[in-house]
């Protein structure tokens, strides 16, 4: 029992332990997924640095592959800016996935130029615990310009990015390829990942129960 | 009481907007007199080229071809004379205005706490200069012998009321007066200096020159008692400039506007007060003005803080006409309890936050950031909302819906009475029926149900039952 509280209280954010420093395993936010975790270097989404997650179809469990890393840091009273959204994030779906609500911040900036900017402001503020954009054009330049505002104000850095530009270079920490997974075995639907780029390891494949995965099981009517 | 009397010789010129202080030209303020424009101040550039104050202006062109020549502003001077010594107020709670160009501060209680009044004279006149006033100082335990010692350029500090007739004695009878009848009668009189003044019998020459004369000696020496109205701070900075030239670009503002958000940051931190809106207004050749103003979410007295919102909100003003001058207002300040730094540098505290929305506003406009909260509707486009950004809101959370809400249901195709979305869809779940809002006549009847579509892709569709044949919707992303 002791011992159970003492482990939450060490997950918590606002928690400083004397005896860490930067580059331990504090700099990660574990990402909600055992499979996963261990996968990443730190356990967890790098903090403090850009992640790419790159993919081909809205609604294929790319943003449910950070939900639970999103509510874990808003319920630690960080906050989530979502800047420039494709679509309307939904409140009653994100409160049911444990989001604190109160904790989030949409940006929606006029132009493209103002929403690099924008998440750059974010980014660097130290107040912000994750930032997620959807740029569509964004040279390598504006990438390394994001990269250094994480590291300034060690914000995780989540840029939803179409799978093409895979071959480009990027200075993220992180780069990984989400979709659906063709199979479906058992209950509910999985999705597969690509770890294309992590620090201190090669590429990797392996397939995980997406977020609300679960809601897809059996068979439809008809 | 100690007086310190802070001179500002060269006010008029100072308070002008100078674009850049290394490549200025020489500058002289000129000010109609006996119909004829004449140089009232020059600055030293101007000066080494011989002109001086009293030349007219043509003689001064002549004398100096480049010389930039601007029109006394006394409503600008005694503006500017009124913010210095708002700012004054961080040595002393009395401050008091000695028209056009000097201010008095009784320091005697504020001693102690500067470290002793060296430091505190070095800190004022450090002040003075940091905002780009050219300042001569001097203290006496009455006013107006500070202020003589001042104008006199001795820069004296006479620390007793015993030392006090030895300190001005040597003084020119400038200091007391300047020009006219009175000063040809006194020089008649072989009278060169106050000190010469002194040693004469007070009624003779009260006779003579009126009791004006006498008095002054008097409240010079302590004799007098001298009772000055002390200067009350207004409860909003306010602070006007006009630009040497026209500008149609807005960048060259921040020169000017930095001076004075400069000038509003030390009043601010000298007596411990924040602001929480500013107001900016561009004045344009002709009619008409620019106006834009900042609301804080977190109350600051930091300066260059307040410069990079401008900035920002200045990129995207577009002035119809070229700038001729520059007005910032605060709003009303008040007190705040001081801010101090964090232990372990910035935090996830509010602050940060507060400091983050400030400069997305000041560039995106005020709706560009909000927060989101669900709201009690089965609608499901009803059923979230819009809330000012940090709000706590109550989680009502309804499972099974998506992370994706499309702004508009968009209407699918159907095919062989089959949604279709580049492929056929494949129900997966769902069959929820909705039958709301028949009475605010935004009435829905649908069935949602989650589709997967050949790629994979977790879908939210329905059918709208309203209509004759059924007509599928996609309203979400399971993404």
């Amino acid at each position: 029992m002791t011992e159970k509280r003492v482990e939450a209280l060490l997950q918590h954010g606002a928690l400083w332990r004397a005896g860490r420093t930067r580059g331990d395993r504090d700099d990660a936010v574990p990402t909600g997924f055992a499979t996963l975790d261990p996968e990443l270097p730190g356990g967890g989404w790098p903090r403090g640095a850009l992640t790419e997650i790159l993919f081909d179809r809205d609604g294929g469990g790319e943003l449910g592959l950070v939900m639970p890393a999103l509510a874990a840091l808003s319920r630690q009273g960080r906050w989530i800016a979502w800047v420039a959204p494709p679509y309307i994030p939904y409140a009653p779906a994100l409160a049911a996935l444990g989001m604190d609500l109160s904790r989030n911040l949409l940006i929606h900036p006029r132009r493209q130029d103002d929403a690099l900017w924008a998440v750059e402001q974010a980014l660097r503020s130290g107040t912000c615990g994750a930032v997620l954009a959807w740029p569509r054009l964004c040279d390598p330049r504006a990438l390394r310009r994001l990269q250094l505002a994480a590291e300034a104000g060690a914000c995780l850095g989540l840029l939803f990015r179409p799978s093409g530009v895979r071959g480009q270079a990027s200075p993220a920490a992180l780069r990984i390829g989400a979709g659906p997974a063709r199979e479906t075995e058992g209950h509910g639907v999985r999705m597969r990942l690509r770890i294309h780029k992590r620090r201190g390891g090669g590429p990797a494949d392996l397939s995980l129960a997406a977020c609300q995965g679960d809601l897809f099981s059996g068979d439809g009517p008809r | 009481m100690l007086w310190l009397c802070a001179w500002l010789p060269r006010l008029g010129l100072d308070c002008t907007a100078r674009l850049d202080e290394a490549g200025a030209a020489p500058a002289v303020l000129t000010a109609s007199r006996g119909g004829r424009e004449r140089v009232v101040l020059a600055d030293e550039r101007a000066r080494a080229h011989g002109v001086h104050p009293g030349l007219s202006l043509s003689a001064a062109l002549a004398l100096c071809p480049g010389l930039a020549a601007l029109p006394r502003n006394e409503r600008a001077e005694r503006a500017t004379l009124e913010r210095l010594a708002s700012w004054a107020g961080r040595f002393t709670s009395r401050v008091c205005l000695v028209l056009p160009d000097a201010m008095l501060l009784e320091i005697g209680a504020s001693l102690a706490l500067f470290g002793g009044l060296e430091k505190l004279v070095g800190g004022v006149g450090q002040g003075l200069e940091g905002l780009g006033y050219h300042a001569l100082l001097a203290t006496a335990p009455t006013p107006l012998a500070a202020e003589w010692l001042a104008r006199s350029g001795s820069c004296r500090h006479c620390p007793s009321r015993e030392a006090l007739p030895g300190a001005v004695a040597d003084l020119p009878l400038d200091v007391l007066v300047p020009e006219g009848r009175d000063r040809d009668g006194l020089a008649g009189m072989g009278l060169r200096t106050v000190g010469d003044l002194l040693a004469q019998p007070r009624a003779g020459l009260g006779r003579r020159f009126g009791p004006w004369l006498v008095d002054a000696l008097d409240r010079a020496v302590g004799v007098a008692p001298d009772p000055r109205p002390a200067f009350e701070p207004p409860a909003r900075f306010r602070a006007e400039v006009e630009l040497p030239s026209e500008s149609a670009d807005t960048t060259a503002l921040l020169f000017p506007l930095r001076r004075l958000l400069d000038e509003l940051s030390a009043v601010l931190q000298g007596r411990c007060l924040v602001v929480q809106s500013l107001h900016l207004e561009l004045r344009q050749r002709g009619e008409g003005a620019t106006n834009t103003s900042l609301g804080l979410r977190r109350a600051t007295a930091d300066g260059a803080y307040l410069l990079g919102l401008l900035r920002e909100r200045l990129e995207r003003v577009r002035p119809r006409a070229p700038v001729t001058g520059l007005i910032l207002e605060s709003g009303v300040l008040f007190s705040a309890a001081r801010e101090s730094g964090t232990l372990f540098g910035a935090d996830g505290g509010a602050g940060g936050l507060e400091t983050l929305l400030d400069r997305l506003r000041a560039r995106l406009g005020e709706a560009a950031v909000e927060g989101i909260a669900p709201a009690a509707d089965h609608r499901p486009e009803r059923a979230w909302c819009r809330v000012a950004a940090g709000q706590a809101v109550t989680t009502g959370g309804s499972d099974g819906r998506p992370l994706w809400l499309l702004p508009e249901p968009r209407r699918l195709e159907t095919r062989s009475g089959r949604p279709w979305l580049d492929g056929p869809l494949r129900l997966s779940g769902g069959g929820e029926r909705l039958e709301a809002g028949w009475w605010d006549g935004a009435e829905v009847r649908r069935e949602y149900y989650r589709a997967l579509d050949c790629a994979g892709a977790r879908l939210w569709i329905y059918r709208d039952l309203t209509v004759e044949d059924a007509q599928w919707y996609l309203h979400g992303l399971f993404a």
